[in-house]
């Protein structure tokens, strides 16, 4: 029985590669033999798992507020209800990742990706809000160093960038925890089942009417990459490394959707963020001219799919969420991983500047193609036993819910933005990095382990697409069994009144609560219906044609496009430095003229003549005019100099002061 | 062999018409042929998906189509700027 996070094993090699104990190819396969222990240990946590709780402050020293008087102790250790599916692809990730990287001989960077990984998996685990923060924090932590790894040329500045955005939606998410915990009566448990039916924190979260719920949410929403919040993501993912990305594109955003399906499944705002992100990353990644950064808009697009299927909120959407996100993570992964194979082997990463690679880089293509196919949702892999849920869905809770067509226009945005995968990973990315036009470049395909990694993702994307395979496996453990209304009555005579979700203490039926077909008939989701290939595959095929239509349209250009980020990247420092600089510059400037040009020019007028007398004795004895003014100048005024940063601790000071004559 | 050459572009485009219209036909068969086939989603408030036959490939055109549109003609147009614009 294990009794401890899986993840604290890789912390704990993150912790031992940081030493300078071990030379550096010794460190990639210390990170890769963890990752395969924790990832044997999170399969052990399938049947249950022990406690263990940190108890910070016991209930004798602590006061209200927090636990009303019980003390404070972090649960570390909760199966949560989507705790086996995301702990299991999250640590498979952390394994091929790290066999990815195990040529790249980056030990901040691995150090970082073990630290990230590991707390990512010890989120999945928490069975509370405060140690859901401090791996949270963690996360944070390693993630930034990945990227400030980067190697490119911006990389720095990328990652900087990246921290300060992410501790700010820390501070933001801790604030919301903190709001909440201090309110009386209230726990921090995170409760393992999100769509039980007394969960008090869940619904004070959902319901979202406290600024602690909503501060919450924005935290949580700026990890998820939400559109104005989430424009780090496209920023920072494309400096890392080429192995760095891969580690990058699984953790942030599907520990975020975690969080959202813990704490907020069934806000209908969800239901809309969903939706833009959706729309959004399509629109951006056709823009896209560097591949990384359209692959990074295109997992904006892909977790707009989970969030809102989280805001639809049934079990069928819950795990419609947690299966898109195994697949996802697969494809994602295995997608970045071509790309960055591209970016080792050539140095580029602009669609302008490649072409072409398919004619020597043989498996890399096969790789990228298999991933961009399982993106796309094609039969007979991954992605097609997966993305069907969330629209179905979304179709069922239409025909139960108050208000229709919130779900009737998600599921239709659902549909068009799966045609449109095509845009972005799905024929755009093979299509212009390794066809297109000829480039000229005839790179090798990457090292033995780098193609490895990408073989066995590709062998488990088409696996896990093969008929039965999907419910033999990834619905095994899912949140729920998936079940899906019977077609073979029809639905079309059942009346609103005969749909009642479960009461909720005040006898209110929320939209978002489990939907209750007790009177239908529910039989198992099974995602194979000629119904459902045949429409699937005409879908694509048609938005196919349409991509190669406008292939004239596509074709890229040195252009990036603007996004949320301007704001601090361009507006505020400019702001600063020709508004606010110069206005602060000015006291000082005046502050110089009284107490130096001021005197000086008195002590010229006064002085004049017997200065003049002297200079003459000067000029007599040889010395230079202009010297001997300086020299006199000098001894009769003193130069004080008064840097900004006094000015503005003026100004603060004579702020506080005003304000608290109030 | 450069793939931007429009002969290969324009035999990708007819025979992904061809598939598309023989997957159509087939739809269009099994819609006629075999009732239980077909199960429109939310058909008290619109049967828009009935002749899937038509809405699937429908939707896949035009939503990429305009999609594409979209972005590169309006929104392009206001936000694109050359990829040297965040460099001191």
């Amino acid at each position: 029985m294990i009794n401890f996070p899986p993840g604290l094993i890789l912390i704990a090699a993150s912790l031992l590669v940081a030493l300078p104990l071990v030379k550096g190819s010794a460190k990639a396969l210390i990170g890769l033999l963890s990752a395969v222990a924790c990832l044997i240990c999170v399969f052990l946590t399938y049947g249950g798992v022990g406690a263990c709780s940190v108890t910070l402050i016991d209930s004798v020293a602590l006061a209200a507020p927090f636990g009303g008087g019980d003390g404070l102790s972090l649960q570390l250790m909760q199966l949560n209800a989507p705790t086996r599916i995301f702990a299991t692809i999250f640590s498979l990730m952390a394994c091929m990742g790290l066999l990815f990287a195990l040529n790249q001989g980056r030990p901040v960077e691995l150090c970082g990706a073990l630290l990230y990984a590991g707390a990512a998996i010890c989120v999945t685990y928490v069975g509370d809000l405060l140690s859901l923060f401090i791996f949270w924090e963690l996360m944070a932590v390693g993630s930034t160093l990945v990227v400030l790894d980067g190697g490119q040329n911006k990389s720095s500045q990328a990652g900087l960038r990246y921290a300060a955005v992410h501790f700010l939606g820390g501070v933001l998410l801790m604030a919301g925890i903190i709001w909440y915990g201090a309110m009386e009566g209230n726990s921090l448990l995170l409760p393992a089942d999100p769509l039980a039916a007394d969960n008090a924190l869940v619904a004070f979260a959902t319901a979202l009417e406290d600024p602690a719920a909503w501060l919450m949410l924005i935290g949580v929403l700026i990890n998820a990459g939400a559109p104005l919040l989430g424009a780090w993501l496209p920023d920072a993912y494309p400096e890392a490394s080429p192995s760095g990305t891969v580690f990058l594109s699984a953790f942030t955003t599907k520990t975020a959707v975690f969080v959202l399906m813990m704490l907020f499944a069934g806000a209908d705002i969800l239901i809309w963020i969903g939706i833009i992100m959706a729309i959004y990353g399509i629109v951006y990644a056709v823009l896209e001219n560097d591949m990384r950064r359209m692959l990074a808009y295109s997992i904006i697009n892909q977790v707009g799919f989970m969030v809102c299927a989280v805001g639809i909120g049934t079990q069928l959407a819950l795990c419609g969420v947690a299966a898109h996100a195994f697949v996802h993570i697969m494809y994602k992964a295995l997608l970045m991983m071509s790309a960055g194979s591209v970016l080792y082997m050539t140095g580029k990463r602009k669609c302008t500047e490649l072409g072409g690679l398919y004619q020597s880089m043989r498996w890399t293509t096969i790789c990228g193609i298999i991933g961009a196919v399982a993106s796309l949702a094609v039969p007979l892999t991954a992605g097609f036993a997966t993305k069907s849920m969330i629209t179905t869905a979304a179709a069922e809770s239409a025909s139960v819910a108050d208000d229709p067509w919130t779900y009737i226009i998600a599921w239709f945005v659902l549909i068009a933005a799966s045609a449109a995968v095509c845009l972005h990973s799905g024929i755009k990315y093979p299509w212009f990095v390794f066809f297109q036009k000829d480039s000229g470049m005839r790179p090798a395909d990457p090292p033995w382990n780098m193609k490895w990694a990408m073989v066995i993702f590709a062998v488990l994307c088409i696996g896990f697409g093969l008929p039965g395979v999907p419910k033999a496996s990834i619905y095994q453990i899912l949140p729920y069994t998936p079940m899906k209304v019977s077609h073979e009555h029809g639905h079309a005579d059942h009346t609103q009144d005969e749909y009642a979700g479960p009461a909720q203490a005040d006898g209110q039926v929320s939209a978002g609560a489990v939907v209750d077909h007790g009177y239908a008939e529910l039989v198992p989701y099974s995602t194979w219906s000629w119904n459902h290939v045949i429409t699937q595959c005409a879908l694509l095929l048609a938005s196919a044609l349409a991509f190669f239509l406008l292939l004239g349209l596509l074709k890229r250009t040195l252009t990036i496009t603007l996004d949320s980020d301007w704001v601090y990247r361009k507006l505020l420092p400019q702001t600063w430095w020709r508004v606010v600089v110069p206005l602060l510059r000015w006291p000082g400037k005046l502050h110089n003229f009284i107490l130096e040009q001021l005197p000086s020019r008195v002590a010229r007028a006064v002085f004049a003549r017997r200065i003049e007398h002297q200079v003459q004795k000067e000029i007599e004895l040889g010395g230079s005019k202009y010297q001997l003014l300086f020299k006199m100048m000098s001894n009769r005024t003193r130069q004080w100099a008064v840097g900004g940063a006094m000015i503005v601790i003026t100004a603060m000071l004579l702020l506080y002061v005003v304000v608290n004559l109030f | 062999m450069d793939c931007s050459d429009p002969k290969i572009v324009s035999s990708i485009k007819r025979i992904c018409l061809i598939l598309l219209l023989v997957l159509i036909l087939v739809d269009l068969l099994l819609f006629l042929v075999y009732p239980p086939y077909v199960h429109p989603h939310f058909e008290e408030y619109t049967s828009i998906d009935k002749y899937s036959f038509v809405f699937y490939p429908l939707v896949g055109l035009l939503a990429c189509c305009l999609l594409v549109v979209v972005s590169v003609k309006i929104i392009g147009q206001v936000l694109e700027r050359k990829d040297t614009y965040y460099d001191d």
